[in-house]
C-alpha cells in the first residue's frame, strides 16, 4: 500500500512514517510543501492520502479546494491530519465534499493505522 | 343724483345729520383735530343723531387715532359707536350706505381766505360708483385698525403692544431685512430654510452684514442653516468669531422634521421679527424667490418665535452631541471588534501549536514500548517504567490542552453544541461502557438506574462529556478491592410529575464523600479537593467547570447533593424538550 503525507512539520512526518512503515508492506512518501503536494497527487497515485491543513504558503485548505474544483477529490482517499480545531459541521462539510475522513491531532498511533489500513486493497 | 361742494359750517353739519338720519351704517372715518373741532360745536346733536340711528338698528363705526388728548372723547364715543384705532390718521371722510361726505382739516382751507378761524369745505355725493368705492376704501381702513379697547390699553398702562404687518412688496421686504440687521444693537438670531436661502442671503450682503455686527459692532449673531461641504468651509473660516462666542452658525437638520421649511426667520434683539416666505426656492434672486413677509414688533409674538429659534438651536446642539458620541461609539465598537477577532485567532494558533508538538511524542511514546516498530528491540523494566511515565505526561497534557480550549470558549460564549434528540438509555448506557475498562480494573460495581425512558434534547458528545468526568471522579473516590459502587440514576424532577420538562440525572458513589463546606468551591477554576490516593487519571481541575458551563448552557443546573450522606452524589438537570443553544458561557 502507498501513502502519501503532506505535513510541513519534520518530526511528525518522520514519526507517522516510521510509524507506518512498521506495518505489513506499506510505504509512506512525505512531501512537506503544499504546491509539491499538490503537484504529487496529480502526477502520482497512493492508496491513501494524509492531509495536514496548516501549511505557510499554500495550505492543505488550498490543496482540499484545488481536488474539489479539478473533480479530482472523491477519487482519492484524503484523510484530513489535523491539529486545527475543527467543529463537527465543518467536519461533516469536509466530509460531504468528498473527504474520506478527518483525523485530529494528536491520535494514537492504533488510530492511525487503523485508519490507514481500512483503505488496504487484497493484500496489498 | 348730485355732487357738491359745501362751505357753510351750519350747512355742512345739516348735512352730516341728515346723512345720519338716512343711515342704515354709518362708516366714519377721521382726524383727531376734526373730532375735537366737532366734539365742542356740535356734539350734541351729533351725539342724538347717532343714538337714534343705533336704536334704529343702524350699524355704527369709526376710525380715528386715539391718542391721550382724545381719550375721554374716544370713551364717550365707544358708548355709541365701534371704535378703531388707526396710526397717523389724515382726512375725514364719512360714508353711509347711500351717502359720502368728506371734509378737510379744518385749518387747509383752498380758495378762502381766513384770520383766525378757518372755514372747512366738504364734499357731498350720492352718486352710487362713489359710494360703492368710498365704502371699499373704509373696509381696507377698517381691517388695518386696532380695536380701541386695546388702544387704550396701551395708553393707560403704558404698554406697547406692538403691530404685526404683513408685507407684500418683495423689494419693500428686502430693505426692511437689511435694515433690520444694520439696525441692531444687542442679537441677531437668524433661521434659514434652504441651501439656496443661504446663498441668497450671502449674495444679498446679509451675511457680510452680520459678520461685520459680530466683529465691529459686538453683536451676538446665531445662525441655524442646513448645510453641504461648501457652506461647512465658509462657516470654518468664521472660527475665531465662534470662538469668541459672538456668531455661532449650527446646522439645521432638515431631516429632523422642523417645522420650519419655506421661511427664513430672523430676530433682532428680542424686539422685532421678521418671517419671509418662500415662494420659488430655485431662483438666485432674492427678489424672485421671495412671497410675503410678516413683520411683527408686537412682544408676544416676537417672542413666540424666539422660542422657535431657541428650541430648533437646543436641537441642533443635542443633535451635534449625539452625532459626536455615535461616531466615537463605532470607532470603540471597530476597536472592540478587531480586538475579539485578534484574539481568536490567537487562540487558535496557541492550540494548534500546542497540539501540534504532542503528535510525535505521543506516538513514539507508544511505540518505544513496542518492539514491532522499534526494529525488535525490547526496552528493560527501567526503561518502560519511564516511558510510561512521560506517556501519563502527555496524557495529561493532551487533556489540559483540550480543557483550556473548552474553558476559553465557553468563556467567550463561542462553545458550539450540535443539538439532537437523544436516546436516553442509549447514552448512559455507551458512556458506562467506554469506562467499563476503568471499573473493571479496580473492581468498581458502575450500573444505570434509569427510571425514564425516551429523549432528552441536547448535544450528545457534550452531555457524555459531562457524565464521563462525573463517573470518572467517583471512580477515583470509590473504596478499592470490590466494594465500590457507583449508580447512574436517570427520572424526571419531582419524581415523576407529568408537568415538569426537567429531567435529573444522579451520579451517586459510596466513596469518601465531599465535604459541604467545599461543595460549592468545587465548581470553580482549577479548584482540586487535595486529599485522595494516586489517581489514575489525574483530573485538569478543569473538568467540573466545563460540566457547568455545559449544563448552564442546555439550560439546567449542576450541584452536590448535600443531603447525601452514604457517599457523594453529584446532580444536573436536563430539560427534557431543550432549550435553543448554540453558544455557552460559564
Amino acid at each position: 500500500m502507498r501513502v502519501l503525507l503532506i505535513d510541513d512539520n519534520k518530526d511528525v512526518a518522520e514519526m507517522v512514517r516510521l510509524c507506518l512503515e512498521s506495518q505489513e508492506n506499506i510505504t509512506c512518501s512525505v512531501v512537506g510543501d503544499g504546491k509539491a503536494g499538490l503537484r504529487t497527487i496529480r502526477e502520482d497515485t497512493f492508496d491513501v492520502i494524509l492531509l495536514d491543513l496548516a501549511m505557510p504558503e499554500f495550505s492543505g485548505f488550498d490543496i482540499f479546494r484545488a481536488l474539489k474544483e479539478e473533480g479530482i477529490l472523491r477519487s482519492k482517499n484524503v484523510l484530513i491530519f489535523t491539529a486545527s480545531s475543527v467543529t463537527d459541521d465543518e467536519v461533516q462539510e469536509m466530509l460531504s465534499s468528498g473527504a474520506k475522513g478527518v483525523l485530529r491531532k494528536p491520535l494514537s498511533i492504533d488510530d492511525l493505522i487503523a485508519a490507514v489500513e481500512g483503505f488496504r486493497q487484497n493484500g496489498n | 343724483m348730485r355732487i357738491e361742494v359745501l362751505r357753510n359750517k351750519e350747512i355742512i353739519l345739516g348735512t352730516f345729520l341728515q346723512a345720519i338720519n338716512n343711515a342704515n351704517k354709518w362708516d366714519y372715518f377721521s382726524e383727531t383735530k376734526s373730532l375735537s373741532l366737532l366734539v365742542p360745536f356740535a356734539f350734541e346733536s351729533l351725539k342724538k343723531a347717532l343714538v337714534d340711528a343705533k336704536c334704529r338698528g343702524a350699524k355704527l363705526r369709526f376710525i380715528t387715532e386715539i391718542t391721550k388728548d382724545n381719550i375721554f372723547y374716544c370713551k364717550e364715543a365707544m358708548k355709541i359707536v365701534e371704535l378703531r384705532h388707526l396710526d397717523g390718521v389724515k382726512g375725514n371722510f364719512a360714508v353711509s350706505d347711500t351717502e359720502y361726505i368728506a371734509t378737510t382739516a379744518a385749518d387747509t382751507v383752498i380758495g378762502v381766505e381766513s384770520n383766525s378761524i378757518s372755514i372747512p369745505y366738504a364734499i357731498y355725493s350720492n352718486i352710487n360708483d362713489d359710494i360703492r368705492q368710498q365704502n371699499y376704501v373704509f373696509e381696507i381702513l377698517w381691517n388695518r385698525a386696532i380695536p380701541a379697547e386695546i388702544r387704550i390699553r396701551e395708553i393707560e398702562e403704558g404698554i406697547i403692544l406692538g403691530i404685526t404687518q404683513v408685507i407684500q412688496a418683495p423689494s419693500g421686504i428686502q430693505e426692511l431685512f437689511i435694515n433690520l440687521v444694520k439696525s441692531a444693537r444687542e442679537e441677531v438670531f437668524l433661521v434659514l430654510p434652504t441651501i439656496n436661502a443661504f446663498y441668497r442671503e450671502e449674495r444679498l450682503g446679509i451675511i457680510g452684514l452680520l459678520k461685520e455686527a459680530a466683529l465691529d459692532r459686538n453683536i451676538s449673531v446665531r445662525i441655524l442653516t442646513p448645510t453641504n461641504d461648501d457652506i461647512e468651509k465658509k462657516v470654518s473660516t468664521m472660527v475665531v468669531l465662534k470662538q469668541q462666542q459672538k456668531l455661532d452658525i449650527r446646522p439645521l437638520e432638515t431631516t429632523t422634521g422642523a417645522t420650519v421649511t419655506t421661511v427664513t426667520i430672523i430676530v433682532v434683539d428680542r424686539k422685532q421679527s421678521l418671517a419671509i416666505e418662500k415662494i420659488d426656492d430655485s431662483k438666485d434672486n432674492f427678489l424672485e424667490a421671495t412671497g410675503s413677509a410678516t413683520y411683527s414688533n408686537s412682544q408676544p409674538t416676537v417672542l413666540s418665535y424666539l422660542s422657535i429659534f431657541e428650541s430648533l438651536w437646543r436641537q441642533t446642539e443635542l443633535y451635534m452631541r449625539v452625532k459626536e458620541v455615535n461616531t466615537q461609539l463605532e470607532y470603540a465598537n471597530e476597536q472592540l471588534i478587531a480586538t475579539e477577532k485578534a484574539k481568536e485567532e490567537f487562540i487558535s494558533m496557541i492550540s494548534h501549536e500546542l497540539k501540534t508538538p504532542l503528535v510525535p511524542l505521543k506516538g513514539y511514546a507508544q511505540m518505544l514500548l513496542r518492539p514491532k516498530f522499534m526494529g525488535g528491540a525490547e526496552v528493560n523494566e527501567r526503561q518502560r517504567i519511564a516511558i510510561e511515565a512521560m506517556s501519563r505526561s502527555i496524557e495529561k497534557l493532551q487533556a489540559l490542552v483540550d480543557d483550556v480550549m473548552d474553558v476559553y470558549k465557553l468563556d467567550m460564549g463561542k462553545l458550539k453544541f450540535s443539538m439532537t434528540d437523544t436516546d436516553i438509555t442509549k447514552l448512559v448506557d455507551e458512556t458506562i461502557s467506554e469506562l467499563r475498562t476503568f471499573t473493571v480494573q479496580k473492581q468498581i460495581n458502575l450500573s444505570a438506574d434509569l427510571r425514564i425512558n425516551g429523549t432528552v434534547f441536547c448535544d450528545p458528545n457534550r452531555i457524555g462529556q459531562v457524565l464521563a468526568n462525573l463517573i470518572k471522579n467517583s471512580i477515583d473516590f470509590v473504596p478499592d478491592s470490590g466494594n465500590g459502587k457507583i449508580i447512574v440514576r436517570v427520572q424526571k424532577e419531582n419524581g415523576g410529575d407529568n408537568d415538569s420538562n426537567m429531567i435529573i440525572f444522579t451520579i451517586e458513589d459510596n466513596g469518601i464523600g465531599i465535604n459541604p463546606e467545599k461543595a460549592d468551591k468545587l465548581f470553580r477554576k482549577f479548584y482540586q479537593i487535595d486529599t485522595g490516593p494516586t489517581r489514575k487519571h489525574a483530573g485538569t481541575g478543569l473538568g467540573l467547570v466545563i460540566c457547568r458551563g455545559i449544563i448552564n448552557a442546555h439550560g439546567g443546573k449542576i450541584w452536590v447533593d448535600k443531603t447525601y450522606e452514604s457517599g457523594a452524589a453529584i446532580k444536573f438537570t436536563l430539560p427534557q424538550l431543550g432549550k435553543q443553544v448554540e453558544m455557552a458561557g460559564i
